[in-house]
Parts: C-alpha cells; structure tokens; sequence
C-alpha cells in the first residue's frame, strides 16, 4: 500500500514517529512525501488556497500532487502536540485538501483521506491517536499493536547530536524558526548550509529539547496570558534559552510572510533582545513565495561583518 | 445573569485614572461605568489615521489591524494621562488572546508606566487569578462609594450598549431604505451622543425610544433594498473605524447589512451564561460542517455557517470581513470562495489593512452590488 | 438655445470615458449599431482636468458632427470626470470591463483586466459576472511596474512583449514588490544576464503575482478575455496562457475597454436625459483643489471643483456637509 504523507508535516518530530510506527507494524507500506516530477502540474491548477502563508499553500500543494499517486493520503489534524496548540491553519488543512480534491475532475478524486484530529498533551493521547490513525489507514487489516508508540528523542540524545553537530565550528549561530520553516531547503533557502560554509556552526530550536525550552518560555507566561502556540513557545523558549546558555555569535530569526503567529513571537523576540542591549547582533528574515536565494545571501554577508566587526573590536 | 459575573470583575477596579479602547459601543459601556461609579477616565481620542499609523509603526506588517489601532488608542490615551488600562480579553487559538500581552509588552519597551486590567472573555479559574494580581495595587485605592456605585454604573453602562447597538442595527436596516441616507447618519450621531449623556436606567429608555420615533419620522424612498450579511472577524465587523465603515458604504447604496457580532453579544459568548445563546450559536456552526469538520477558532467557522444560513434566508450576498493575515478568516475566505460557487451566492472578501483603501473599496462595494441587481433581475444592467 | 453639436446631419453616439490613474481612455459608440467611431487612450499624467479636455476637443474637432445622446464615466477618477463633463451615469471599472467583455464575447467565463495601477478578476458564468477580485494597493502585479522596470532598462514598454517572446531562458525575478524586483533587476544585470531574458522574467513575475494575489485561487475557466493597456505585451499574454493552461483571447479596444463598457451603460440609460453639456468645458476654466474639513474627527479631504474660479462643486466628505449640504439643509430645516 502506497500512503501519501505531504513532506512538510515530516518536519513535526510526532509525525516521524507515527511514520516510523507504521512502518514497523506494517512492512509492505510504502511512504510517499513529495509528487512524482509528472504530477506538479496539478499544482498550477486553481486551488482554493486564498491569502494564506506560503508554508501553507506549499503544504496543500504538495498534498493535492500527491492525491493521483498513493491509495491514501495521510492528512492528520494537527490540533495539538506536546500539550500546546499548532496554529488554526493545521486544523482546517484537511477540509482545504478534501474541498479541493472534490472539485478534480480525474479519478484522483478517489483517493480516501485519513484526517485523524490530533489533540496530544500526554503519552496515552498519543496512543489513542495512533490507533485512530492505524484505523483509518488499515480498517478491517488492522495490525496488532505489539510494540508500544515509538518514544522522542531524550534531552541526553539531542545533546549528542547537536554537539557533534557543532564540533565542527567555533562560532555559532542560532537561527530561530518554525520547524517546517527551518527543515525546508526550499523554505529556509539555504541559510544552514551558507552559514556552514562561512564557518558558523547552527542551532535550531528543533535541536533543542522541547521539554526544556517548554519550561523557560513559560516564564514570561501570565496566568491566562499563555503563549498557548506551541511552535512560538518553541522559538521563545529557543531565544531565552541560546541567549543564556550558549552564547551564540548572532540570532537569525526566519519568518514566513503573513504568518499571524510569528508576527507576535517577532514583536517578543525584539523586546527580549532589546534588553540583551546589543551584546548578541540579530536579525530578522522574512521569507515568502518570492524570495530569492541572492536577497538572502546579500543580508547573510551583512549579517556576518556586522558578527566580525563586533568580534574583532 | 452575565452582567452579575461582570460585577464581580469590575468590583476588583479602583483606578486613577482610567483608559479604554476607543471602540464602537464598547466605549460607551466602560465609559458609562467609569462615569456612574465615580472614577476619574482618559477618553482615548477618537480613532483616526494616525491611531493607526501609530499602531502600525510599533508593530509589523503582518500584525492585525485590530491590534494595531488598540495599541494606538493606549499610545494616544497614556498620552493624555491616562495610567489604568481596561480592555476587554479573548482567548485561543488565535491571536486576539494574545493582544494583552502584546500590547503589555510594547508599550512597557516604549518607557510607558501604567496598570492593566484585562475583563476575561472567557471566565475561568487562571483568568480570575490574574485580575486578582492585576488589581492588587488598584484595590487599595478604591472607596466604599466607589464599591457601593458599581452595580448601578455596571446595570447603566450594559443598558446603554445594548440600546446604542439596537439603534446601529436599526441604522442599518434605515439606510438601506432612506430617501436621504446621510439623514439617518446625522440621527444616529445625535441619538448616540444623547444615550452617552443620559445618567439613568428610565432616561436611558426614554432617550432610545424617542430616537426610534425619530428615525421612523426620515423619508424613505420605497425601493426594496438589497440584503447582505456581514461576517468574519469579530473587531472587523463590529468596529467602523477597523472595517473602514463597510455598513454604512454598503447602506448608501441601498444594501441593508445585518451582522450578529456585537460587542454585548461578544461578551455574552464569552461568559458562556446564557444557554440559549450557546444552543443557538452551536446549532448554527452545525451550518459549516459540510465544510469544514472540526472549530478551526474564532470566527472561522461562523462566517462559514452564516453565508449558508444567507443563502437560506434567500440574502442577495454576504460580505467577509477580516484583517489582512487573521490565520482563521484567511480560511474561512479560502472556503468561501468555494460555498458562495456551489450554493451560487455572491460573496464579497475583504481584507482590510491599509489606511488609503476608501475609494478601492468603494469601487469593490459598487461592483459587488452590480453583481446583486443583475442577480436579482436575471440581466445584465 | 440650441447647441451648435445638433443639426440635421448629426451622428446620435454614446460616450464612455475612463479616468485611470495612469492613463485616460474615451470610446464613441455610434446609437443603433454601436459602432465604435472614435477611441482614445492618452497618459493622464497627473492632470485628469486636462486629458479629459483633450478628450473633448478630440470630439469638437471630428469633421463628423455628433450628438452625445448620454455619457458615462468611469475609473478610478470618474467622479472628478462626471462633474466636468456634467453626468450623472457614474459606473465602477469592473463593471463596465464586464460590460465590454461580454459585448464582445458573450461566452467569456472569465475576464483579466491589468491596468496601470489596478488589476482585476472578474469571473463570469451563464453570462452574469458572479465574483472578483481587485489588487490591493501595491503596484507589483500592474502595469506601472512594467513601467517603471522598462525605464531602468532603458526599453520602450512597448518592445517589452516582443523582446520577451524572443527570450528562450527568463531570468527569475522576485514578484512580491516591486522594491525587491528591481534589486533582483539590477543584480541580474550585474551578472550579464541578456536584456531578453531580463524581460521575459518580468512578465513572468507579474503573471504569477497576477495569480498569487489578484487572481487568489478564483476558478479560472476558458474562454479567458485580457483587457487593459497591459494586454498589448505579447509577452505577458503568453505567460498567461503557460501559467494557467487556456488561450488568452485579446480583442480590438482592449486597451480602452473600460471607456468602451462605460459608453455601453451610458447606452442603456432608462429615461429622458438633459441635453450633453460636456463642451462647456473647453470654454470656461476648470480647476480643482481640496482641503481638510476640520469640523469632525474624521478630517475627511473634500475635494472641490472651480468653474471661472468659484467653487461649484464638492465631493469626497463622508458627512455629506459639502456635497449634499443644500439638498439636505432645506430637508432639515
């Protein structure tokens, strides 16, 4: 069995673990994440999509391109993860596929869509959701579920990683940004990689523990003042935590255009660095559908004098 | 009774001086509690371009409108010596539960000293500690005649948003229908500006019901008026100075607008009292579920629900409101393009974020309207 | 008294003008056949007073006398333009663009309209416009950034569609705004990137804006009809057909297809109309200006228009004090 699941909800840590669940359980499935070359012209074909962030229109593009290819396309219904809310597009994104998969004229219009809802603040949600997702994908050959749903990564394990990660470098940079933003070659247009080849090892929030950046961002929490979205606490809790602990050469924070949720994070993060009084340069990037691989270099170079000359002086 | 739990929020507030958002009714209300309860108040000057340009410069270009004209309005009342903040919460999962929080932060890195005070618009146990904290400071400087007005300033200022939100809907309803349109502007000023002055329950009634004779005293021209529906986000549709005064574009070219979003209803939603008005609003969002499966938040599913709910009321169209980049009504605009095709009802969406968007919206207002006749007629022009 | 415009031999027309920001467009339909017997399409050049009388003389100075049974207005200066040549049928661009379409092709389904600072969607079914769409303020998807762009290339606007077409690898360009287009104009050019190519990218970055903004997932179905100034670029024409997949049908007086609407609703005016008064124009002297009414906080910009230098008309305040202060004075009082 062939099952659809758009590349970019891979960038979500639970999606890679109910991918890796599911291939265990069921061996002979076969995961697709982005469409066959001979289908992106689905893409150019009106789609209901609106004015919405490009990380959006992008994900329900990919989505809809791999509608003709697969016998299912999982499309969970990312509500919540870890306790905290994604932002409200997550929740309306199988309706947008679903809607404008009826409106195809082929037989792609077929292809059945599992939109489990997805609402996990604990370890048992994430078995119940499994289940629900097992029964949708499988109905009637449903696989026994011996083994228990694949844990995260330990704090100790991600630790590793990312110095091993670092050792390479003696600078870093933290570049601060949403998960699909940041793991997107096409979305983060080559930061990592450019800033490698300058000689600046890189820090994402995702290679931080999100228990631990959970914890330092509700510090600036309020009784009901919450900042409930769990991808901004993710780059709140990121900011203060970098900027405590590791001191890195500079902060680039990367946005999508139109993103409501970062518009409020920017103006936190502004505030938070205003206070760090210039000791740590930063910077913040929008991107969109129009960015330019140049634009990005021409500010990354800026960028990077403005770290030297405060490094040398 | 919500106005009860209401009470009991305001009863927390003892202020110096006191500022809120310059905002259709919602102003009326706070500024009758302030008035009757004896505190002394900053009325944030009107909302103007500049409210907003000042808004729009201590954000960012993809913060919402709404937040940007409140954060002007805090800008222009501390401004005018105002050091009490009152402005009525929201909750997730969209960006209006953060407003607080935003605006707390970028005023207090602008160097502004000030209290704050967020009314719940959900009451819960996190949120009554939080006002509890918040009031601290405040509640030691309240006296018994302070504590012994709040229930009638609280009854006083709730009549008096009610009536001004029964006159704007009646308002609505006029201009469509007036011979002379600017007419029923210039009533609608002079009845708000004579409820604002009333200092009691009876005057309040009195003032109302003799603005209601007026108004059926204007001339009408006795056409039938086109009818639309307005939705989308909340602030949008309920604030004039945020939706560019979309009703009364609208109403002047013979298009009566009804809305269901008011600041009173917006509370009442909110205070999740009144069971009537939960079965009914949840029986209406079943209306969306063709659409869209699951509560997407806010508005979102509403304005879906409410253009089924025109169609079936047999409505010339709907209007969708919304600040440029709202997450949820960015959705719901992507769905609506797809209900108004199927169920064949005209939808006009706007997006609303700059100042110099008048005689843009004029030309989109006229043209959607055209589309209207021709609907109704069958032919073109 | 009778006009010197009416005589035994004169031709009865109707008569659209559209005030653009950009440019002004005038279109004279001959009553009966609506033949169109004279067309115009001249640079506004921020003097609309001024192009709208040389529209008139245009008129005056045909050896054919006409007789202008109604005149509408319409474009973004089509209030300004209805006082000067004294009209009442005052008529949004997207409907007279959706007039002229369906006139000329009856079975459109949709209609593009890219102008100089406007661009717009109109979708059509069982011949009734049913939705559409117009940009926002920015000027990245119309026709002053093909303007503009083709200023700093050096290149007439007019070359750009064939030097497009001629263009086998367009460069990519950023489209969002214009700001940063030109930033990746320039550097394109720093890199010896062929004019062609340079142009070719252009097109293609106002297309997929076009898509992205203006035309924001509205269904896009055939036949498609192209109008306004920008439809003459055989470039950008092509694109649209690459980008959304149906042939791009442009017809005659796409150019002034606004002007061309306007003089078809002027043409369907119900009722006895006074006599055409728009010659007064070339005999007196025009001017207008505008201030800030001060008397509420809206602070509203009315506009007034001078005839021999006394004010004579006012537009723009929301209250009505200005422009419809006598009419309602006497209701009042």
């Amino acid at each position: 069995m062939k099952i659809g699941l758009p590349v970019e909800l891979l960038s979500f840590e639970w999606v890679r673990r109910l991918k890796e669940d599911v291939g265990r359980l069921v061996p002979d499935v076969q995961f697709c994440h982005v469409a066959a070359e001979a289908n992106s012209g689905l893409q150019t074909r009106p789609l209901s999509e609106g004015d919405a962030c490009f990380p959006f229109k992008k994900m329900i593009r990919t989505a809809m391109a791999l509608l003709p290819e697969v016998d299912r396309l999982l499309i969970p219904r990312l509500v919540r993860l870890d306790g905290h809310l994604l932002c409200p597009n997550f929740r309306a994104f199988p309706d947008l596929v679903i809607m404008n998969r009826d409106r195809l004229p082929g037989p792609e219009k077929a292809t059945s869509i599992i939109d489990t809802v997805v609402d996990i603040s604990s370890r048992e949600d994430e078995e119940c959701v499994r289940a629900e997702v097992l029964k949708g994908l499988f109905a009637s050959r449903l696989p026994a579920q011996r083994m228990a749903f694949p844990r995260p990564e330990s704090a100790e394990a991600k630790a590793a990683k990312l110095s091993a990660k670092l050792a390479p470098y003696a600078k870093n940079i933290a570049l601060i940004g949403r998960a699909y933003m940041l793991q997107d070659p096409h979305l983060n247009m080559g930061i990592p990689e450019i800033l490698n080849g300058q000689g600046y090892g890189v820090v994402t929030p995702q290679d931080l523990d999100f228990q631990t950046l959970d914890q330092v961002a509700a510090r600036n929490d309020y009784y009901a003042k919450t900042m409930y979205w769990r991808g901004a606490r993710e780059c709140l809790g990121a900011f203060m935590h970098v900027t405590e602990e590791m001191a890195p050469a500079g902060i680039i924070y990367l946005l999508s255009f139109n993103c409501g949720v970062d518009a409020l994070v920017r103006i936190e993060l502004m505030s938070l660095h205003k206070k760090l009084a210039g000791k740590i340069p930063m910077m913040v990037l929008v991107g969109d559908e129009h960015s330019q691989r140049e634009h990005v270099v021409t500010r990354l170079e800026a960028f990077l004098d403005v770290i030297d000359g405060i490094t040398t002086r | 009774m919500e106005s009860a739990v209401a009470i009991l929020y305001f009863l927390c507030v003892g202020i110096m001086k006191v500022t809120f958002p310059h905002l259709g009714s919602m102003y009326i209300f706070c500024k009758a509690i302030a008035e009757e309860a004896g505190i002394p108040y900053v009325l944030p000057p009107p909302t103007t371009d500049k409210t907003r340009e000042i808004g729009e410069f201590h954000t960012n270009e993809s913060v919402c409108l709404p937040l940007k004209i409140i954060l002007g309005n805090f800008i222009e009342a501390l401004d005018a010596g105002a050091d009490t903040i009152v402005m009525v919460g929201s909750g997730p999962p969209c960006r209006l539960g953060l407003y607080d929080r935003t605006i707390k932060i970028i005023l207090t890195d602008l160097g502004y000293e000030f209290r704050w005070l967020t009314i719940p618009g959900i009451f819960t146990w996190q949120a009554f500690l939080q006002n509890h904290d918040e009031t601290k400071e405040l509640r030691r400087e309240l006296t018994i005649a302070n504590f012994l007005k709040f229930p009638r300033a609280i009854m006083i200022g709730w009549r008096k948003m009610r009536w001004c939100e029964h006159l704007e809907g009646l308002a609505a309803k006029k201009r469509a229908v007036a011979a002379y349109p600017l007419e029923v502007e210039r009533w609608l000023q002079e009845a708000l500006a004579a409820l604002d002055k009333a200092r009691s329950l009876l005057a309040i009634s009195r003032v109302g019901k003799k603005s209601v004779d007026a108004l059926n005293e204007i001339k009408e021209h006795g056409r039938k008026p086109l009818k639309v529906m307005m939705v989308g986000e909340v602030y949008t549709v309920m604030e004039p100075s945020i939706n560019m005064n979309i009703e009364q574009r609208l109403g002047h070219q013979g298009v009566e607008v009804e809305r269901s979003s008011y600041f009173s209803s917006h509370i009442r939603r909110g205070s999740r009292l009144d069971k009537g008005l939960l079965k009914e609003r949840a029986e209406l969002m079943e209306l969306a579920v063709p659409y869209l499966k699951y509560d997407v938040g806010a508005e979102c599913n509403f304005s879906v629900a409410e253009t089924v709910l025109a169609k079936k009321r047999d409505y010339d169209g709907v209007v969708h409101v919304y600040p440029f980049s709202c997450m949820p009504e960015t959705t719901a605009a992507s769905v609506l393009s797809t209900v108004a095709t199927e169920l064949g009802i005209p939808v006009l969406s706007l997006p609303l974020d700059r100042k110099d968007m008048g005689l843009r919206i004029d030309t989109q207002i006229e043209a959607f309207v055209d589309i209207m006749h021709m609907k109704r007629s069958g032919h073109l022009l | 008294m009778e006009s010197p415009h009416v005589n035994r031999e004169a031709v009865p027309v109707y008569l659209g003008i559209d005030v653009g920001s950009v440019t002004t467009k005038m279109v004279l339909l001959a009553a009966g056949s609506m033949e169109v017997l004279d067309h115009v399409y001249l640079r506004t050049k921020g003097d609309p007073i001024r192009s709208i009388r040389q529209v008139m003389e245009r008129i005056e100075s045909d050896p054919r006398p006409f007789q202008v049974l109604a005149a509408a207005t319409t474009g973004s200066g089509r209030m300004l333009a209805a006082k000067l040549i004294g009209t009442d049928l005052i008529k949004n661009e997207i409907t007279t663009h959706t007039l002229a379409a369906l006139t000329i092709a009856p079975d459109a389904q949709t209609i593009i309209e890219i102008g100089g600072q406007d661009s717009k969607i109109i979708i059509v079914r069982d011949r009734m416009a049913i939705d559409f769409n117009m940009n926002t303020v920015c000027a990245a998807g119309t026709g002053s950034f093909l303007d503009q762009q083709a200023g700093r290339l050096g290149v007439k606007v007019e070359d750009m569609g064939e030097m497009a077409l001629a263009s086998e690898s367009p460069a990519s360009i950023s489209g969002r705004c214009t700001v940063f287009a030109e930033t990746d104009m320039i550097h394109k050019q720093q890199i010896g990137v062929g004019r062609n190519e340079i142009v070719a990218g252009l097109c293609q970055s106002l297309v997929r804006n076009y898509l992205a903004t203006v035309a924001r997932g509205k269904q896009i179905l055939a036949p498609v009809v192209f109008q306004g100034g920008v439809a003459a670029n055989k470039g950008i024409v092509k694109e649209f057909e690459r980008q959304t997949g149906h042939p791009i049908e442009v017809f005659p007086y796409y150019g002034v297809a606004g002007a061309y609407g306007a003089a078809i609703y002027a043409s369907k005016a119900q009722g006895q109309r006074p006599p055409f008064q728009g010659f007064e124009l070339l005999k007196r002297e025009f001017a207008v200006d505008s201030f800030t009414c001060r008397k509420c906080e809206e602070e509203c910009t009315v506009l007034r228009l001078h005839r021999d230098a006394k004010a004579v008309s006012f537009w723009n305040d929301r209250c009505g004090r200005y422009s419809e202060g006598k009419k309602q004075g006497q209701e009042q009082s």
